[in-house]
């Protein structure tokens, strides 16, 4: 296996935010669930109890294993050819977002920016990037989300600044009058299974030092994630109008191209892309590269390295299929019909079966998740023994 | 090993990318800049499109124009709007680029034609977007504004944007509205959206600016455009025009009135009156069945002028003054509410939106057929107006003995 | 002639010289004799003091109160060496041998005097506040303008030896306490390695390259300087400095991209201005890499990002022009990079002449004769004079400016952000002995990378390099007179 590479806290914090805000930043599909008026506000600060929820089995599986990788946690608890199963479901969620992602990213581009460029042109050019970072590895991926963290976070805050002018409250009004206490559930619920950057917790606790706090950096994430998604939609439904809003595709990227700037920078919505693509960008390299990993794992190569290429073939290869290649399958595929319900049974259904086959086990998992806390608090002393072994951030 | 077959790989693959060229890429002086558009519909039914578009090498761009107009009109008919845009750009021979576009001219006939398709183009195209104003056209013809004298704009879309940016707020009998905010009220519930009106009037000595020759920009001394009053619509048509004294009412009331000029003779001789602030609040009452609105209007105004004998640095002779406007306003108001909901029968002031903040319930029940409903509701006008500033001098001028 | 060691008789002494040194024209063997046998003294013409050598061996060694003894006659400070080899190398060295009758060893006294050129401000890190003393060719010069800023006993300075054929004194210096130690053992391990494998070392920039991790990077690892004062600044901070001698420029190892962007004057001048020069510079790195390749990325793909006026004067510029955008601006940052390459090598007397003809040539020339537009001249000229403001980073400007140029051309601002990105994962990846190059942002270091905080607050040395004694000494400097 190829030295463990180190991630810090921050490091994690913001690649789970990056990749959670990159769909918010595209299109916004709050709108359109329950109740798809202008109360989505409140179904949204209702679906951080959701989220809690829903991922609590992901959450005490990481902080029980810690100094485990996924793979190791999975052959743990189901040994065998049970476990290669039932890993099989994440590898193939991963590899459907890195898809999808690639999809939605592409044909967004094709259609507010350039029209004219075919999509397998558009494909090879984000590929290539993306190949080239995933390559390089958790630790390279890591610190890139701390330098690409500051531009979408100042985008959005400049961009709230700015359309203080514009905003009108009304919008937001007859507060829960025109939603039923079921609609706002639902909505909350079919937001919450959209986040699942959990995932990335799950994958990359395993390169956190033993000191670090999972719960902390994810309470962190949730945090940021939630006060930017709260900033994204309120000013977009302000300043556009619900229905105006709902009716885009990319609802974000109109209510960008309505600022101006001392009357004389308009259309800033090139800041909106300049900041929205290097985090599409970070997005698909993470999911490449959690399934690379996983996939290494499973096969017992040395390197993710091998898996970066194919995957990304796979995707391409999906995303330029006739039937995949149209706007009514994207919106289909996004809606809340699809999403929401693939990523169900992979953040909470399969953890939770997890769980109860480690309690009904538990005597025989237990010392050997002792056993593996042990080695890796000794590598990690070893490692701040050592003088210039690679720093952290 | 590898790195070298990576690196070749990676040449192989992205060689025909760059050689392929860039699909996207519009050199710049292939573009040509749409500064305003004319959306017209004839009697035949045939759509027709006036673009203006910025002449670089006219005023304006690098050289002094040496004669050239700084810019040029195209125009070009088809049954479908798009096409005839694209017959424009064929006849320029350069690609039409709308993203600087500042203004949408529509014609009355065009708005009483299929006016949400239209919609729906300018949102769908990736050329467009919604911050162009959009505005109507009282004219005969409306390739004629192109031919109007404009002040110190170069071009017409210029002139109409600039009004919009720098004189908005001095021009209460005018109403500004860009793609966005029409879009907003016509998908709002409750709120009827309306439109800036453009005119086309002969010389009056209103207000005109000329220079030295006697001539503007090398332009004959033609018609003046007067940006005055609203186009209101119901249910996607137009529906009826609101003249400038009452588009001053709708801006009271929609609060977007920010200064104002009034003259009432409250005294023995005309005072004039500037409004500062106007704040305006609606309530929806439901009684029952039946549903009334109260306007309620809180000013605060400044005497500019005291033609008369009225001493307006007192308390008692400005209660006067206050009664008077009120009264004046409340006529105004009236007259103006009265023919939105009689003649045009249009809730463009929103009153509908209103009512379904307050009384969401009762809304739900009405919705159907506000327009009809909403005319026949009784709307109460109240005003309170407070003389807060008199201005630099204390007493008026002209005394009792003069 | 297998000989061990050093013969007994002079003549033999002279022969042996004879035989390992050959026939050069530079070569001074004296032959003579003294009161008490016969002596030899053999040295290089030129690389000598003939002064001190008349003074201090000749004199002596004949006068009559000679006593037999050469040890006691020579007045200088010398070393016995039996070994013929090492006396071979020392006099190669620029040292003088003597040979007495019957010593069967070799005095070799250091009297080495040779023409060098003096101290002198470097031509290329030029300061208006803080010490113009450069480092010049002769490293003993150089460790000693080292040794006067740092006088303390765990100043440490290592001597090496490489080049098969030049045997080029080479110096590593360093703290002892506060230096990196791993970096420090890499780095000897990869100098050792050179050793006597290559023919030559004639300049630190050999040693740079076969000590260096990135061969491919826009951006090395390793600094270059020519001041004692950067010098000193960094070992203290824990780096390791590597002089050669022959050339006036010092290696400083490991070298973090910030430090490229950081002058030593940002110390010397006080915090708010030491940052706000420090942003300046960075923001004219960024315009220096970027500007070419958004410019083109925006007026050929994105043109509503600009105002209608402006929009409207490029266009009525490109039109009397034949070539695209982009175009213009690659052919005017080629022409620019070869004024920039010819005045760095023609004559000083002709150079003022040949920056009119340039800028006249391209500014005005081609200008009127339509055949590049303003608008590009201006983009190209800013981006030449930014260029200047971080002199150290010059190939990593040029490579990433083509880099985001061919983007910005193909792609317009998606271009541009895929190249950012491809541009920070490569700068990420970056290893400088160990420490990542852009290790500068991490908490602890933010103090002293994009602004400068004052020196009071700035009690840590820079985590990523120093390993064990991170603490100043600042701390006991009482913060209580005041504050803005």
């Amino acid at each position: 296996m190829t030295k463990k590479p180190d991630i810090t806290r921050a490091q994690l914090l913001c690649m789970a935010v990056l990749s959670s805000l990159v769909f918010p930043y595209t299109f916004l599909p709050i709108l359109n669930s329950p109740p798809a008026n202008q109360d989505v506000w409140i179904a949204l600060l209702m679906s951080f109890v959701y989220i809690l929820a829903i991922n609590a089995p992901l959450l005490f599986l990481m902080n029980r294993f810690r100094g485990m990788n996924i793979n190791e946690i999975v052959d743990t608890i189901v040994g065998g050819i049970a476990g290669k199963i039932v890993i099989i479901p994440f590898i193939l969620f991963f590899i459907y977002c890195f898809t999808a992602c690639l999809l939605i990213t592409s044909l967004f581009i094709n259609i507010y920016l350039f029209p004219g460029t075919p999509l397998w042109a558009l494909l090879l050019f984000m590929a290539v990037p993306m190949c080239y970072t995933s390559y390089k590895g958790a630790g390279t991926i890591g610190r890139l989300a701390t330098f690409i963290i500051p531009l979408i976070l100042s985008t959005i805050v400049v961009f709230t600044l700015i359309s203080l002018r514009y905003i009108d409250l009304n919008v937001f009004r007859p507060v829960l009058a025109e939603s039923t206490f079921a609609q706002l559930n639902l909505g909350a619920f079919l937001t919450a299974a959209r986040y699942s950057e959990i995932l990335i917790f799950f994958v990359f606790s395993y390169f956190l030092k033993q000191k670090d706090s999972i719960n902390k950096t994810y309470g962190g994430a949730l945090a940021v994630f939630g006060i930017s998604f709260f900033l994204i939609l309120t000013t977009t439904m302000g300043v556009l109008g619900v229905d105006f809003a709902k009716l885009s595709w990319n609802p974000y990227y109109v209510f960008t191209r309505q600022m101006d700037l001392f009357g004389f920078i308009e259309r800033m919505q090139s800041l909106n892309t300049l900041a929205w693509f290097p985090a599409s960008l970070l997005k698909l390299t993470l999911y490449n590269y959690m399934a690379s990993y996983v996939l290494s794992g499973v096969f017992r190569t040395g390197s993710h390295k091998y898996f970066v290429v194919p995957i990304a073939v796979a995707g391409f290869a999906v995303c330029l299929l006739p039937v995949m290649n149209k706007s009514s399958t994207v919106e289909f595929l996004r809606s809340d019909r699809v999403f929401p319900y693939i990523i169900l049974p992979v953040i909470f259904i399969i953890p939770l079966l997890l769980i109860i086959v480690y309690l009904l086990r538990k005597s025989k998992i237990d010392p050997l998740i002792d056993k593996a806390k042990k080695a890796a608090e000794r590598a990690d002393a070893q490692l701040e023994e050592a003088q210039g072994g690679s720093p952290n951030d | 090993m590898s790195k070298r077959l990576h690196a070749l790989l990676l040449v192989c693959i992205l060689t025909p990318v760059l050689l392929t060229g860039c699909w996207n890429q519009k050199e710049p002086n292939n573009l040509a800049i749409l500064n305003s558009i004319v959306y017209d519909l004839r009697d035949d039914g045939q759509y027709r499109v006036i673009a203006e578009i910025l002449n670089p090498s006219g005023p304006g761009g690098q050289e002094g124009g040496g004669g050239k107009s700084p810019n040029l009109t195209a125009i070009s008919q088809a049954e479908n709007v798009r096409i005839a845009l694209a017959q424009i750009s064929q006849s320029i021979e350069s690609i039409l680029f709308g993203s600087h576009n500042k203004v949408r001219f529509f014609t009355e006939s065009f708005m009483q034609g299929d006016m949400p398709a239209a919609l729906d183009f300018l949102l769908r195209d990736h050329l467009t977007d919604e911050t162009p104003l959009m505005v109507l056209i009282r004219a005969q013809d409306p390739v004629e504004i192109y031919s109007a004298s404009l002040g110190l704009s170069d071009t017409v879309g210029d002139y109409i944007d600039k009004l919009s940016k720098l004189q908005a707020k001095n021009m209460p009998k005018a109403v500004f509205i860009t793609t966005l905010d029409f879009i907003k009220d016509y998908l709002l519930e409750g709120k009827e959206p309306v439109m800036g009106v453009v005119e086309l009037v002969e010389c009056e000595e209103k207000s005109t600016s000329e220079d030295k020759t006697g001539e503007q920009g090398g332009k004959e001394h033609g018609p003046k455009l007067q940006y005055e009053g609203l186009a209101a619509f119901r249910e996607g048509r137009f529906a009826g025009y609101l003249d400038g004294t009452e588009t001053r009412a709708y801006n009271l009331i929609t609060g977007n009135l920010k200064s104002a000029y009034y003259s009432i003779a409250a005294g023995d001789g005309v005072t004039v009156l500037e409004v500062d602030k106007a704040k305006a609040g609606i309530t929806a009452n439901v009684d029952g069945d039946e549903i009334s609105f109260d306007i309620q209007l809180n000013m605060n105004i400044g005497v500019i002028e005291e033609g008369g004998t009225v001493d307006v640095s007192k308390d008692e002779p400005l209660d006067v003054i206050e009664s008077a406007f009120n009264a004046m306003l409340i006529k105004e108001l009236g007259a103006a509410v009265e023919k939105v909901q009689h003649e045009l029968k249009s809730d463009i002031f929103g009153f509908g939106a209103v009512l379904r903040m307050q009384h969401p319930e009762t809304w739900k029940q009405v919705k159907e057929q506000w327009n009809d409903t909403f005319s026949v509701c009784p709307v109460r006008i109240s005003v309170v107006s407070d003389v807060d500033r008199t201005g630099e001098i204390k007493e008026p001028f002209l005394t009792e003995d003069q | 002639m297998l000989i061990s060691g050093i013969p007994s008789k002079i003549g033999d002494c002279e022969k042996l010289m004879q035989y390992e040194l050959g026939q050069s024209d530079d070569l001074v063997f004296h032959k003579f004799d003294t009161v008490k046998g016969g002596a030899l003294v053999v040295f290089i013409d030129g690389l000598v003091n003939k002064d001190l050598i008349d003074r201090d061996v000749m004199t002596p060694l004949k006068s009559a109160q000679f006593d037999g003894n050469p040890t006691l006659a020579v007045k200088t400070p010398f070393k016995d060496i039996c070994d013929v080899k090492q006396t071979v190398e020392s006099i190669l060295s620029g040292n003088v041998a003597v040979f007495y009758e019957g010593f069967e060893k070799a005095l070799i006294a250091e009297l080495r005097g040779w023409e060098q050129r003096s101290v002198e401000e470097p031509t290329a890190e030029t300061v208006i506040r803080g010490p113009k003393e450069g480092f010049t060719e002769n490293i003993r010069t150089n460790t000693s303008l080292i040794r006067r800023k740092i006088k303390t006993a765990d100043l440490m300075i290592e001597n090496l030896s490489m080049g098969l054929h030049t045997n080029t004194k080479v110096n590593l210096v360093y703290i002892q306490g506060i230096v990196n130690r791993s970096v420090l053992q890499e780095l000897k391990k990869r100098l050792s390695a050179i050793g006597s494998n290559v023919d030559a070392i004639l300049e630190t920039g050999y040693i740079e390259q076969y000590i260096d991790e990135n061969a491919f990077s826009p951006v090395s690892g390793i600094g270059i300087t020519q001041k004692p004062d950067n010098v000193a600044t960094s070992i203290l901070e824990g780096r390791v400095a590597v002089l050669c001698d022959g050339t006036p420029h010092a290696l400083i190892v490991p070298e973090l991209f910030m430090s490229n962007i950081q002058t030593a004057e940002d110390y010397y001048n006080r915090s708010v201005y030491a940052s706000a020069m420090r942003l300046l510079r960075l923001f004219g790195l960024f315009i220096t890499v970027m500007l070419p390749g958004l410019s083109v990325a925006i007026i050929t793909f994105n043109q509503e990002m600009l105002p209608s006026v402006f929009l409207t004067s490029i266009i009525s510029a490109s039109q009397k022009t034949p070539m695209p955008v982009s175009a213009e601006i690659i052919l005017l940052t080629i022409m620019f990079e070869l004024l920039r390459e010819a005045g760095t090598r023609l004559p000083k007397a002709v150079g003022s002449a040949i920056t009119i003809v340039g800028s006249l040539i391209i500014g005005e020339a081609a200008v009127n004769a339509g055949i590049v537009s303003e608008p590009s001249v201006i983009i190209v000229a800013l981006t030449a004079v930014s260029s200047f403001m971080v002199p150290n980073l010059f190939e990593f400007a040029l490579i990433y400016r083509l880099f985001y140029w061919i983007l910005g051309t193909l792609m317009g601002i998606i271009g541009i952000a895929a190249g950012f990105f491809i541009m920070m994962t490569q700068l990420i990846s970056v290893k400088s002995f160990g420490v990542p190059i852009l290790s500068s942002f991490s908490k602890q270091e933010l103090k002293d990378s994009v602004v400068r905080f004052p020196l009071r607050r700035m009690v840590f040395r820079p985590v990523s390099i120093v390993k064990d004694n991170v603490r100043k000494k600042t701390r006991q400097f009482s913060d209580k007179r005041g504050s803005v």
